[in-house]
């Protein structure tokens, strides 16, 4: 969602802060802005739109040694420049940045009014209800800000904290003091990193690699003050926290588009790298090792949104079919609201960020029962890394583009491992299973790679790609594993191209989709394995019949697909629980291709932001 | 100054080892052909660096970055055709108008930073050359003193004047590339041709003299400059490998991180081991061997003097010598490599290879007890039945089936 950056103790603010901008702005890239403490007053720069508009008025400000910077994906209030943030109390000696949503909101602009009147509401934000509230506590506190001590700082900015309901995560800097940023914390992710002489606090940790090697991670309700010196942490009842910083997991180059022009194509490529590190020191013939299953379950619940979601619904079909155990799939959000019951139950969440706000909400509510859970997460520093009773970080390198790409692949390997973890519990995944497993699995990049710079396979996917020209709606069809894939390839397709694209199980056509189906609707059927993949060929026949045209992705060793498809594209042979990702890396390019073609930008989908931080 | 690398091409004489990357990403005792020349280069005084890329570009880009982890400022330039060596120099030049003097380099062969040195000492135009064996499929020069006075692209055997080639490491002025725009505008594509050309119209350029430039352009090449660089092993033994006490590693063996070494293997340098890879018990690799990451080799298999690339497995009691093993290859359990004098006949010319066992080319599976005779060639993706007596050359996707 929003991304939030400050700088202090360092006399290159401004540039730090664009620099700051520019690795968030995956985050939100609504509008911007950056406020800078001088000795007199607070300057505030704000735009509309992506960030290169911003830029060119921040190019000549005075120099600062301490501020602040935002990348905005609107939740309230219209992308305007009113409502980018910083935001500013009345007297504009108060400045805030915020990510995550005010729940309190109404009441807190009444009680606002109520204490005074004369405060002018200048944008439809939530966020600026902090700002009038600090300024209010320090007029109520009797405190100056000019020559206040940090303490009596600290204890006005506890009380703002204690009356602020929902998520947040804050950065507050007040004129004429250069020497500090106020910071805080609550289901909403922010780091801190300070060397001695520079201070940083961040929405995730892509922004701060390269500026510093240790970074404080923030629990939930921590708040504190960033000087010229030190950080100062205090928890949620008031006490200072010791911590120790932890080292960075992630290296700079890593960050970077590296010579790609887009990220989403830099990561299709990392998918090689991502398969190996994924299963590194935890597959080998014999034993599936590196994390732990913390309860041998009876029944199995599996949490995520959007393409985690799609990689959760893969994992249940693994699970059922080596474990044997039943697996109930959820929508993270709707498991939070729902009333799960039944018998203990092993709760695995899946997310890229570890932040994403409705599968940690559902992770807490799993724990509130007493559920033993599981977290599948890229960001091992995350929330819900932190949360879980264990975790298997998938090892995908930071993700930057906003429609996921590598993260799925490392999601799919991971419910994989855990499926293959609980077969062996339950005696129904055997030995030579795995060991059978594990020679394809080592082969699995090499395919990857192959496939990727196949000359073959690029031909057919630009020819693919004309049948979307001028196309407002397509179809992907699957049956059992390759079903997620369908889903998956549906919600990559609208997440950046913006043409309507559904996902569907072969059996669910003639119940509905298939009225849908005209005169050169463009259908993509992934190839499935076993006796579903003659009834997909079948309903590759249904739709064709109907004027549709039928793409069908399968492996090389398929000679069937020809008589049912007008194009056939054609992946390398491998494991039947590893086809599937390889189908799902040809959904990928040709999303991209498509995208690319229509004017999209892949990166920055328009109204989508990478990690839902907000629910 | 910068540098401008030319990495555009396959290596189709690689077979299916250039299939999924291009000869320059090829692993060579621990590391892709291309990083070992960026490292000669780290060490001038050459920070910018433009790759020009066309076949299988995409991983140069993944593997080298932004270029922080290898001290350089690495610049990209996709060539969107195949246009020849001027084709891709021109694309590269885009990039770097406001250079006076540009260097000139293959990707594909390695050249040592002291030869580079010298040339960046000289004042005008300069060219490394190399004296070789087969003149005739390279550049030869004919010199005048220290300077060019001819050079001839790939001449006939019978016309060669001298064993002096072009390395193809250039330094050349901006007014000369203007002049090799022009060309290029007219059709011309081949860089030695047009800078023949003017030097017959007065272009002076100063050579400098190497030892170490090593080109690739055969498979056995491969094994050669393998060889070569192993020789720059250092003993390292990761900390994070696990090495059971009961085995025996003797000389400068290169052992990375993650990698297992069961008891009773015997390794004898120099041998470079990638990360992550699995090896023994009771393996034996001596002599010249690397082997990337990620690769696992098996109970009472013995390895010499080869090149084994990515995820690689070998099983139990194969013996394979003098061989290049493409990546993600499984050679199931007792596969025989048999490894003697070969003699190829390519494009007309003679190959005498001194030694050669097996090449394959990418994931290719040797199913049990297949013996493979001296100089055996395979695609990718060719699959062999049990106990085949494999011998000649197989096509990519090809099944050979037989055996008892």
């Amino acid at each position: 969602m929003c991304g939030i950056f400050g700088v202090t103790g360092d006399s290159s603010t401004t540039e730090l802060l664009i620099r700051g901008l520019k690795r968030m702005e995956y985050r939100g890239y609504d509008s911007s802005g950056i406020c800078l403490v001088n000795g007199k007053q607070l300057i505030r720069k704000r735009a509309v739109g992506p960030l290169s508009n911003l830029e060119p008025l921040v190019e000549n400000l005075p120099d600062s040694e301490c501020g602040i910077a935002h990348t905005r994906w609107a939740t309230h209030g219209a992308p305007t420049q009113e409502n980018a943030h910083p935001h500013f109390s009345t007297d504009s000696k108060i400045a805030v940045v915020h990510n995550g949503i005010i729940e309190n909101e109404v009441e807190l602009r009444k009680k606002i009014k109520s204490i005074d009147d004369g405060i002018n509401f200048q944008s439809e934000t939530d966020s600026e209800l902090v700002a009038h509230l600090l300024s209010i506590e320090f007029k109520n506190s009797k405190v100056d800000i000019k020559t206040a001590k940090e303490e009596e700082i600290l204890s006005c900015w506890k009380s703002v904290l204690d009356t602020l309901e929902g998520s947040f995560a804050l950065a507050v800097v007040i004129e004429s003091r250069k020497d500090f940023i106020l910071f805080a914390r609550k289901f909403a992710p922010l780091i801190i990193s300070h060397d001695g002489e520079r201070g940083i606090l961040a929405s995730d940790v892509s922004c701060v690699v390269g500026l510093t090697e240790n970074v404080f991670y923030l629990n939930e309700g921590d708040w504190g003050i960033l000087t010229n010196s030190e950080a100062q942490i205090f928890n949620i009842d008031g006490d200072l926290v010791e911590t120790e910083p932890k080292k960075l997991e992630w290296k700079l180059g890593e960050a970077e588009l590296g010579g790609y022009p887009t990220f989403m194509l830099k990561e299709i490529y990392e998918q090689p790298r991502v398969v190996r590190d994924c299963l590194r020191g935890r597959l080998s013939r014999d034993k599936i090792k590196g994390f732990s299953i913390p309860f041998n379950p009876r029944l199995l619940r599996i949490v995520g949104c959007g393409t985690a979601y799609n990689a959760g619904l893969l994992a249940r079909y693994y699970i059922e079919q080596l474990s044997k155990i039943p697996v109930i799939l959820d929508h993270a959000h709707e498991f939070r609201y729902g009333a799960p019951s039944g018998p203990k139950s092993l709760v695995i969440g899946i997310s890229q960020s570890g932040e994403t706000a409705d599968t940690l909400a559902a992770i807490d509510a799993a724990q509130e029962r007493g559920y033993p859970t599981l977290g599948i997460v890229n960001v091992e520093s995350s929330t819900i890394a932190r949360n879980v009773d264990s975790l298997l970080g998938i090892r995908a390198g930071p993700e930057i583009g906003v429609a996921s790409t590598k993260a799925f692949t490392g999601q799919v390997l991971g419910g994989l491992l855990v499926a293959m973890k609980l077969g062996q519990l339950s005696k129904t995944f055997h030995r030579e299973d795995l060991s059978y497993f594990d020679r394809h699995a080592r082969m699995l990049p090499t395919s990857m790679e192959r496939m990727l710079n196949d000359q073959n396979i690029k031909t057919k996917l630009w020819e693919a790609q004309q049948y979307f020209v001028g196309k407002n709606h397509a179809f992907f069809l699957g049956r059992n594993t390759s079903y997620p894939i369908a889903l998956e390839g549906a919600l990559k397709l609208k997440e950046i191209s913006y043409i309507h694209a559904e996902g569907y199980a072969g059996g669910e056509l003639k119940h509905g989709p298939l009225a849908l189906v005209e005169e050169g609707t463009p259908i993509i059927v992934i190839a499935s394995e076993g006796s579903s993949h003659k009834k997909l060929l079948g309903n590759a026949r249904e739709v064709a019949s109907r004027g549709a045209k039928v793409i069908f992705i399968t492996h090389q060793e398929d000679d069937l697909a020809e008589s049912h498809a007008d194009l056939v594209i054609k992946v390398p042979r491998t494991h039947d629980l590893l086809q599937p990702l390889l189908y799902n890396i040809i959904c990928q390019l040709l999303s991209l291709n498509i995208a690319e073609e229509r004017g999209c930008n892949v990166d920055r989908p328009r109204n989508l932001a990478k990690s839902v931080t907000v629910e | 100054m910068q540098a401008i690398i030319l990495a555009g091409g396959r290596g189709k004489r690689l077979g299916g080892l250039t299939d999924s990357r291009s000869k320059v990403m090829l692993p060579l005792a621990g590391k892709p052909m291309l990083e070992w020349l960026l490292n000669e280069l780290e060490q001038t005084k050459i920070k910018n660096v433009t790759i020009v890329h066309y076949y299988a570009g995409e991983r140069i880009l993944t593997h080298f970055g932004s270029g922080r982890d290898f001290n350089l400022n690495i610049k990209y330039s996709k060539q969107e055709t195949d246009r020849g060596t001027v084709g891709s120099l021109i694309s590269g030049l885009s990039i770097s108008e406001n250079d006076d003097r540009v260097l000139i380099l293959n990707g594909d062969n390695i050249v040592d930073s002291k030869s580079i040195n010298s040339l960046l000492k000289i004042k005008g135009n300069g060219l490394i050359v190399s004296e070789h064996k087969t003149p005739h499929n390279f550049g030869v020069v004919e010199l005048s003193g220290n300077y060019v006075k001819s050079i001839t692209e790939k001449p006939d055997k019978n016309q060669i004047k001298s064993r002096i080639v072009s390395t193809g490491v250039w330094l050349l002025n901006k007014d000369v590339f203007e002049k090799i725009k022009l060309d290029f505008e007219e059709g011309q594509t081949e860089l030695s041709t047009t800078i023949s050309k003017q030097i017959k119209e007065g272009l002076k350029i100063e050579t400098v003299r190497t030892e170490n430039w090593h080109d690739v352009d055969h498979p056995w090449d491969l094994s050669t400059l393998n060889r070569y660089l192993l020789k720059r092993t250092e003993r390292n033994l990761s900390k994070e490998a696990e090495i059971n006490d009961f085995s025996s590693i003797e000389g400068d063996v290169h052992i990375g991180k993650g990698t297992i070494i069961h008891a009773g293997c015997i390794i004898q340098g120099p041998v470079h081991i990638g990360d992550d890879c699995e090896i023994g018990p009771l393996a034996v690799i001596t002599g010249s061997t690397s082997i990337s990451s990620g690769c696992r080799v098996g109970p009472f298999t013995r390895i010499r003097s080869s090149l084994i690339m990515r995820d690689v497995q070998i099983d139990s009691n194969c013996s394979i010598h003098h061989s290049i093993i493409g990546p993600a290859t499984s050679l199931k359990s007792n596969v025989q490599v048999d490894a003697s004098t070969v003699d190829k006949i390519v494009r007309n010319t003679h190959y005498h290879i001194r030694r050669l066992g097996l090449v394959t080319g990418e994931a290719c599976m040797l199913e049990q007890g297949v013996i493979c005779a001296p100089g055996t060639m395979l695609g990718s993706q060719v699959y062999v039945s049990r106990r085949v007596n494999l011998e000649g050359e197989h096509n990519t996707g090809s099944k050979v089936i037989g055996g008892s």
